[in-house]
């Protein structure tokens, strides 16, 4: 067996084609960013939610707790409102 | 006119159930004056809330499983089932704290709390199936990590996560069904048990209509 | 209040007065209301759909981590190749409950044999330009133990090179075979191969999700997203989306010592929940648990209603 020089990460020559550069150059950007949004197609651009969540994600670090804003926030009003609930007058008589 | 007594098995299933369940004790237009707290509606908002997952996951099911890729209208669906899905657990949790501090398995009620723990549990597992069937980074990632806990107990052999097929059949048929049949035992309980009255409570024998004890 | 008072029977609700209450109101208003919530939040937030990497999204992103993961496929050391029951037998890679090995009694139920199935087999189905013809036949020739040095040393020094070229060594035809799967992946063929298996119908991504699992590429994506198993991943979702908040307990134990060093992490801490989910299902059961709601008082809450009648009336009685 003859030593075999091929770079094994260049582009391959024979049958198939290169990628074209464009394309790895978006590919890496798009998977190597932080930010992996789905891409909606242009025509439903229409349709994108007026408040973002798809950015870089906010974390709370306390020791060894670890918990993102937004379970924190689910959580903080999970509490709110069982305590409301609690607390809260009931209406009495009314026939709902 | 029905027998009162034969009638074969389907008489006895019925009177068994007209004993058990009468349709005034089914559907009673009155409750016990001491629910009077906020703390009650969190088990009819999680019924509505899995009443909303189930639909949204109906409309999802009409197009398929990728149609929230490549359709704006689908993406809309699909939020709509995350949402009402965040918004069940978040009810059915705070039920749950709920019956607890109140120790609602009292006075025969053990079972309703047990079918109330494993329909908490069967969500979980729906929840997680359901992760599974995105067809996205999520479920990549999230199979990926799962496979571990599961194979390291042996379920993982049997319990494919990277298997879309599968997963998509527990999500939509198996875990759905299970879990409304155990929601609707769990609400039957209730029915059949009233409401558990508050702890140390001692009934004024002059209070009360004047009707044989429910069992 | 006697220490036996809850063993005091505990009355029937039609012993209590009543009052009229709209049930099916109540549960219209209810399924309204979450309705219109979901409606709004669902309109609000939308959902997160982070787009699927693919093996040639990796490769293209990430060749250098495709190759090196190839590289250990071939040669039986990734994770899915040492990885024990449900895919391969490897001696000791199971992990167990204390004594108990749930993981091996299960058995090897789903085979893989990463050699075949990731590198050879796709190669194969593929056209094979005449090199990869070569190299193929001269790794079937080759015994295990030659096959084994090739990946090994290959392996090394492309992780001594870092994403460079690796230094010239005997290698045999691995590195041949491994350009030859690059190109196959960077094309997208090997998604269709390992997909597809030349069946027709598909829908099981075993085989694609633990070669890419194999990798790092898919992981550091995830770590971006503090979706590890050592950020809380389990409860996270990616972006700034709520997640499975519900998760909490489940993912907590891996943070902590002794699990978070231990091989037998996940059976202990499955085993560990089982249990727990057991003790929160028998709840009622279970002395001192069952009492707490008697003594934290949040009842005298929400029953403050009833409990105020009560006194008024002893009172009125006395």
């Amino acid at each position: 067996m003859g030593r075999l020089g091929h770079e094994p990460f260049g582009p391959w020559p024979g049958r198939f084609s290169r990628p074209s550069y464009k394309a790895l150059y978006l590919l890496s950007d798009f998977e190597g960013s932080r930010r992996m949004t789905g891409h909606l197609q242009s025509v439903e651009r229409v349709l994108s939610a007026p408040i973002d969540l798809n950015g870089t994600g906010h974390y709370v670090h306390w020791g060894v707790v670890q918990l993102s804003v937004a379970n924190l926030v689910v959580i903080g009003v999970m509490v709110v409102v069982f305590v409301a609930a609690l607390l809260l007058p009931f209406p009495r008589g009314r026939g709902r | 006119m029905m027998s009162e007594a034969g009638g074969g098995w389907t008489g006895a299933v019925r009177r068994r159930a007209e004993r058990a369940l009468p349709p005034a004790k089914l559907l009673p237009d009155t409750q016990p004056a001491y629910m009077a707290s906020w703390i009650y509606v969190f088990g009819v908002l999680t019924v509505a809330a899995l009443i909303v997952v189930l639909v949204t996951g109906g409309v999802l099911a009409l197009k398929g499983p990728a149609w929230w890729h490549v359709s704006g209208t689908g993406k809309y669906v699909n939020s709509l089932h995350l949402w009402s899905v965040e918004l069940f657990m978040f009810f059915m949790v705070v039920h749950l704290w709920g019956k607890f501090f109140m120790a609602a398995w009292r006075g025969r009620r053990a079972l309703t709390w047990i079918t109330g723990a494993v329909c908490f549990f069967t969500s979980i597992g729906t929840a997680f199936t359901g992760y599974l069937v995105q067809q996205n980074f999520d479920s990549q990632w999230i199979a990926g990590q799962a496979k571990d806990g599961l194979n390291s107990v042996g379920i993982g052999a049997f319990f494919n996560v990277l298997d879309f097929g599968q997963m998509l059949m527990w999500h939509i048929v198996l875990l759905p069904f299970v879990l409304s049949l155990l929601a609707v035992w769990h609400i039957l309980l209730v029915r059949l048990r009233g409401i558990v009255p508050p702890i140390d409570a001692v009934p004024d024998p002059a209070d009360g209509p004047t009707r044989e004890a429910a069992q | 209040m006697t220490q036996r008072a809850h063993k005091r029977a505990v009355p029937d609700p039609a012993a209590f007065p009543t009052r009229p209450y709209d049930l099916v109101k109540e549960f219209t208003i209810a399924l309204v209301v979450v309705a219109l919530l979901t409606a709004g939040l669902a309109a609000l937030f939308s959902s997160p759909d982070a787009k699927p990497v693919t093996l040639a999204s990796w490769s293209r992103a990430d060749g250098a981590d495709f190759t090196a993961t190839a590289v250990s496929e071939l040669g039986g050391t990734s994770g899915t190749a040492e990885y024990g029951p449900p895919y391969n037998h490897t001696p000791g890679a199971a992990q167990k409950l204390g004594p108990v090995g749930l993981q091996s009694a299960a058995g090897v139920r789903i085979p893989v044999d990463t050699a075949d199935d990731f590198v050879l087999r796709p190669l194969r189905d593929a056209p094979e330009p005449p090199a990869v013809s070569a190299g193929l036949a001269a790794w079937d020739a080759a015994p295990a133990a030659q096959q084994q040095a090739w990946t090994s040393a290959y392996s090394d020094a492309l992780a001594k090179a870092g994403g460079g070229a690796p230094a010239k060594g005997d290698y045999g035809p691995v590195p041949v075979l491994i350009a030859r799967l690059l190109g196959l992946a960077r094309s997208g063929a090997l998604d269709g191969e390992l997909q597809a298996e030349g069946k027709f119908y598909q829908t099981d991504y075993t085989r694609p999700l633990l070669f890419l699992s194999d990798g790092s590429y898919l992981e550091s994506l995830a770590r971006a997203e503090h979706l590890g198993g050592d950020q809380w991943g389990m409860m996270n979702e990616t972006g700034n989306y709520p997640g499975q908040a519900w998760l909490w307990l489940y993912t907590f134990w891996y943070q902590i010592d002794p699990f978070k060093s231990s091989g037998n992490a996940d059976a202990l801490i499955w085993g560990l929940m089982a249990l727990l989910s057991l003790g929160l299902l028998l709840v009622p059961f279970i002395p001192g648990v069952r009492s707490v709601p008697r003594w934290t008082r949040v009842h005298r809450l929400i029953w403050r209603t009833y409990y105020r009648e009560q006194a008024v009336e002893r009172d009125r009685q006395d």
